[in-house]
């Protein structure tokens, strides 16, 4: 399978759909990054960014049932795919190893 | 309620995608709002919301809104997703366009430049052309309320005039209660910037009422406006000077509140400076406001109280706010009419309204709208280059849009790519130009004259204009090419087919078109620049008719000293008399107006029932041979009939021919239209000369005895025998001797002369400006569209070279071709030129507007020109070898 490049914001992404708890949609993905990363992260960059990641197949989106808030509006939800979770493992090994390395250096 | 999230940016967010039923894009930017509210407070909610509406146009739209509605791909051609806001409007496809257009630039950075740098030079020279018209003609009165601000005439039976006695002004204002009125006199004094001398012999000013200043709104600039108690008898004169020429020729001084400056030798403090925007009910605004009663005391002739006083006061009211003018007009109507005569004894039956704002008639220079218009083709010209640009890349890019239209990308968006190419052209060009301004604008205001007192500095009209000529240079230049791009031809363009032999490429007759209307205009310009040259070397040529070298004049102020009409007459018997006895001086006049500079009393004269006008000048019997006008036939007056007031004239050949024809008009008679004495007999006829203004034909002269009530407004005439210069001491002493309380003014007429021939040079120079940068704007578009024509006409140059045509065939060939529209231009241009040359013939001196010389001149120039922007590509395609070219298809 061919290697996706997956940038730092996106990786942000990634892990936050994966923490918060349903309904994972793009104002409480933009919200948790905004309270834990400390990024309030413009609404057009979190829509392109999740669009990405759905293209490379590292998210997918369903659309969900009306409800009575956002005046009938349906969300979209998404959830990390298993290729998703897979580099967000890779990524965070690499990065482990990295980390060992330099502590190991002193 | 809750707060709203910025209406404007929910509008702006709805424009952005086309959004399908059930997309949550606008809650989600509810809740987002919602939540930075109760989290980050209001204000940052706000902006955050226009910040993600704005995100919202600048990144791609995230595609699984099109996945899950469109299974198949949502991708155009083009790039763009089908789905979303029309690509007209996304950001995100602009950018494109605009990286795209740069790489196709950055492939022909010459000619990009040379577009960029003309468009830049035409945007420069129109913007500050525009100011000088702006200050003139265009921004509103520099009043408080100018809408509520209007002169006031007053009529009587037969006529209605500016001018009121002063004592009815202050009747009427006193009683007046729907407006406030407010009165000016306009003139021009000597104005000294120390006591020892004149600095500036006609300073314009206003001698205004004390509650002038209050009730038009100055806001000065420092210092304060003229007050009521400046007004008052016994206060001491105080001045406030116009910002434009405290900048221009006090230099800015940041003390200058305080310093003194001298009116026909009288001081007066300087109370403040006027704020650039005030000009008062006036497009030109004077160098000095000084107030009405202590000026009055000061300055000769116009003092309201004087005895005999030709006060001019014009008369302005500002209506009080929310009162019809009918009603105040009104009200002032009845007030006048109580009055039954008006102080100078007219029947009074009123007053009527006037807009102050009088300025559409002729207060602008018929120069600055030649110039304009000037400028405007220039413009023009600039855009037709960079049309042509574009045309030749639209071309050049058949099979590019061809296989674009062919995949299905939107007509709309070839035309915008179109567009965007031009914008970007006009944009860079304009911006460059608005920034030359700064530079361009001080020599245009020089060229064009304008005075110390206008004010030209930009304001947001200038820009406004400059800025609406820069998106009308970029649409104009961009339509055409755009429109020319989507017909594309797909099935020609995908066989690669686009240069048939012998068929003419498509666009070449919109291509030679503009050709031909840039060879139009800047002939027109050539033309008008070659008049002008000409006009500025004939000017040195004009025959004066007298004799300007080692002629000196010399002033008097009389100011408030007490001088009657005879003890006037007494003074200058004296003066003349000294004068003569000077060494150096052969002899000495007295006139009433000096040639070049004083301009010139216009009489309307009868004989029989002919009314002609005639140019005017009362002089002393020595005027003739002072100032070397010869007298060809009969004799000048004498002393006596001068002292006498005889009833005699001697008239200018010119207008002895106009009159008499060949018949000798010694003894003849001419009657007065108006005044007195209303019969004159012709005692001699004087040489024609041009005295008035080099640029106006003054041979329609009569010469009269300077009457003993005239000579308060004389000049003395000298002739030395020395230079001027050297004079220039000797004279003002011997004349300041005779009463120290006078203020004297001593000039050479040659700088008078000097002056004007520097303005026909100027004028000259301005235009051969705008006519060399017409000439190299045609020329870049000439060689542009030939090099193009060539390039395109190669296979059918092959072809013909491999069939046996001879270098000299194919170059004749294209020449033709290519000289065809220019020479149609020229002959349109001709046309033109020949109407267009009318309109400047005031500034010509002389010269005719048709004058061939000149207009020879500018064909040949220009046909020169086109014919080697022309050669060098068509030489290049001779020597092309037919093989290569034909290996290529």
């Amino acid at each position: 399978m061919k290697r996706l490049h997956v940038g730092e914001f996106e990786e942000l992404m990634l892990l936050s759909v994966r923490a918060l708890a349903p309904p994972v949609y793009a104002v409480a993905i933009q919200r948790f990054i905004a309270r834990t990363a400390g990024r309030d992260v413009a609404l057009g960059a979190v829509y392109a960014a999740l669009g990405r990641l759905e293209e490379k197949g590292l998210l997918r989106s369903t659309l969900g049932e009306a409800t009575a808030e956002r005046g009938g509006k349906r969300k979209r939800l998404f959830a990390v795919t298993p290729a998703g979770m897979q580099t967000l493992m890779d990524l965070r090994r690499v990065r482990t190893r990295l980390w060992q390395l330099i502590e190991e250096r002193g | 309620m809750d707060p709203q999230p910025p209406r404007l940016a929910l509008l702006l967010a709805r424009l952005s995608r086309r959004r399908p039923r059930g997309d949550g894009v606008e809650a989600d930017l509810r809740e987002l709002f919602d939540a930075r509210r109760s989290e980050d407070g209001l204000r940052y909610a706000r902006r955050a919301y226009w910040r993600d509406v704005l995100s919202l146009w600048v990144h791609r739209a995230p595609s699984w809104q099109a996945a899950a509605r469109r299974p198949a791909s949502g991708q155009s051609v083009s790039g763009t997703p089908r789905h979303g806001a029309p690509a007209w409007w996304r950001l995100d496809t602009m950018r494109q366009d605009a990286v795209f257009a740069a790489r196709l630039f950055r492939r022909q950075p010459g000619t990009v430049g040379l577009a960029i740098a003309g468009l830049a030079l035409a945007v420069g020279v129109t913007t500050a052309v525009f100011s000088v018209l702006n200050a003139y003609a265009i921004r509103p009165l520099g009043v408080v309320d100018p809408d509520a601000t209007v002169h006031v005439w007053r009529t009587w039976p037969r006529g209605a005039g500016t001018s009121w006695p002063y004592v009815d002004y202050l009747q009427v204002r006193e009683a007046a209660q729907l407006s406030t009125l407010e009165g000016y006199i306009g003139d021009a004094g000597p104005l000294g910037l120390t006591s020892a001398g004149v600095s500036a012999p006609n300073t314009p000013v206003h001698l205004v009422t004390g509650g002038y200043f209050s009730t038009f709104g100055l806001r000065a600039a420092m210092g304060r406006g003229v007050t009521l108690d400046d007004d008052r008898p016994g206060a001491p004169l105080v001045a406030v000077v116009n910002h434009a020429f405290w900048r221009s020729r006090l230099g800015g001084d940041p003390d200058v509140v305080g310093r003194t400056v001298y009116f026909f030798g009288e001081p007066a403090t300087i109370v403040g400076v006027s704020d650039r925007t005030f000009t008062g009910p006036v497009v030109n605004a004077p160098a000095f406001w000084l107030p009405l009663t202590p000026a009055q005391a000061v300055w000769p002739y116009h003092g309201p109280f004087h005895p005999g006083s030709v006060a001019q006061l014009s008369v302005l009211a500002r209506v009080r706010a929310g009162t019809p003018h009918l009603q105040a007009e009104a009200e002032l109507s009845a007030l006048a009419t109580r009055m039954s005569t008006f102080g100078d004894g007219r029947v009074a039956t009123g007053v009527s309204f006037a807009s102050a704002d009088n300025r559409g008639r002729s207060q602008v220079p018929i120069i600055i709208g030649v110039v304009l218009t000037a400028v405007g083709l220039v413009l023009l010209l600039a855009c037709a280059n960079i049309a042509n640009l574009l045309l030749a890349s639209a071309a050049t890019r058949e099979r590019e849009i061809g296989i674009r239209l062919a995949l299905g990308a939107a007509g709309g968006r070839i035309v915008r790519q179109f567009l965007t190419e031009s914008a970007m052209v006009a944009v860079a060009g304009g911006a460059a130009g608005l920034l030359a301004v700064v530079w361009i604008l001080p020599v245009v205001a020089r060229f064009a004259q304008v005075p110390d007192t206008l004010d030209v500095t930009p304001d947001w009209r200038v820009y406004g204009f400059a800025v609406l000529a820069m998106l009308a240079a970029g649409l104009g230049a961009g339509l055409l090419p755009a429109r020319y791009g989507t017909r594309g031809r797909l099935l020609a363009a995908l066989a690669g087919d686009n240069t048939q032999a012998g068929a003419r490429p498509r666009g070449q007759w919109v291509r030679s078109g503009l050709v031909g209307a840039q060879a139009t205009a800047s002939l027109v310009l050539l033309v008008l620049t070659a008049l002008l040259a000409r006009a500025a070397v004939h000017v040195h040529r004009i025959d004066l008719g007298f004799d300007v070298e080692r002629l000196a004049v010399v002033s008097v102020g009389f100011g408030r000293a007490n001088y009657d009409a005879a003890r006037t007459a007494r003074y200058w018997d004296v003066a003349l008399e000294r004068v003569r006895s000077l060494p150096g001086v052969t002899s000495a006049a007295l006139a009433e107006t000096v040639p070049l500079g004083d301009g010139f009393r216009q009489s309307a004269w009868q004989r029989g029932d002919w009314t002609f006008e005639a140019y005017e000048n009362r002089t002393s019997s020595e005027y003739f041979a002072t100032a070397g006008i010869p007298l060809v036939n009969g004799r000048g007056y004498s002393s006596e009939e001068v002292r006498y007031g005889e009833p005699v004239a001697v008239v200018s050949e010119g207008l002895a021919r106009a009159v008499w024809g060949q018949r000798d008009p010694i003894g003849e008679t001419l009657t007065a239209a108006i005044g007195s004495p209303s019969i004159v007999r012709i005692v001699g006829v004087a040489g024609d000369t041009t005295s008035v203004e080099l640029a106006r034909d003054t041979r329609r002269a009569i010469y009269r005895p300077l009457a003993g009530d005239d000579v308060a407004a004389g000049r003395l005439v000298v002739r030395t025998r020395a230079d001027v210069p050297a004079m220039v001491r000797p004279l003002r002493d011997a004349v300041t001797a005779i009463d120290p309380e006078l203020t004297i003014n001593v000039w050479a007429l040659r700088d008078s002369l000097d002056r004007q021939l520097s303005q026909a040079r100027s004028l000259a120079a301005l235009a051969a400006l705008v006519g060399g940068l017409a000439l190299v704007l045609a020329v870049i578009g000439m060689v542009g569209v030939a090099s193009f024509v060539v390039s395109r006409r190669m296979r059918e140059v092959g072809v013909r070279v491999a069939i046996g045509a001879m270098a000299s065939d194919i170059r004749t060939l294209l020449l033709r071709d290519l000289l065809r529209p220019v020479a149609v231009g020229l002959a349109i241009g001709l046309l033109a030129a020949l109407g267009g040359g009318q309109v400047i013939a005031g500034v010509l001196y002389g010269v005719s507007p048709r004058d061939p010389i000149a207009i020879a001149a500018a064909v040949s120039v220009l046909a020169f020109a086109a014919v080697l922007a022309v050669l060098v590509p068509a030489r290049r395609a001779t020597r092309v070898d037919p093989v290569t070219i034909l290996r290529q298809e």
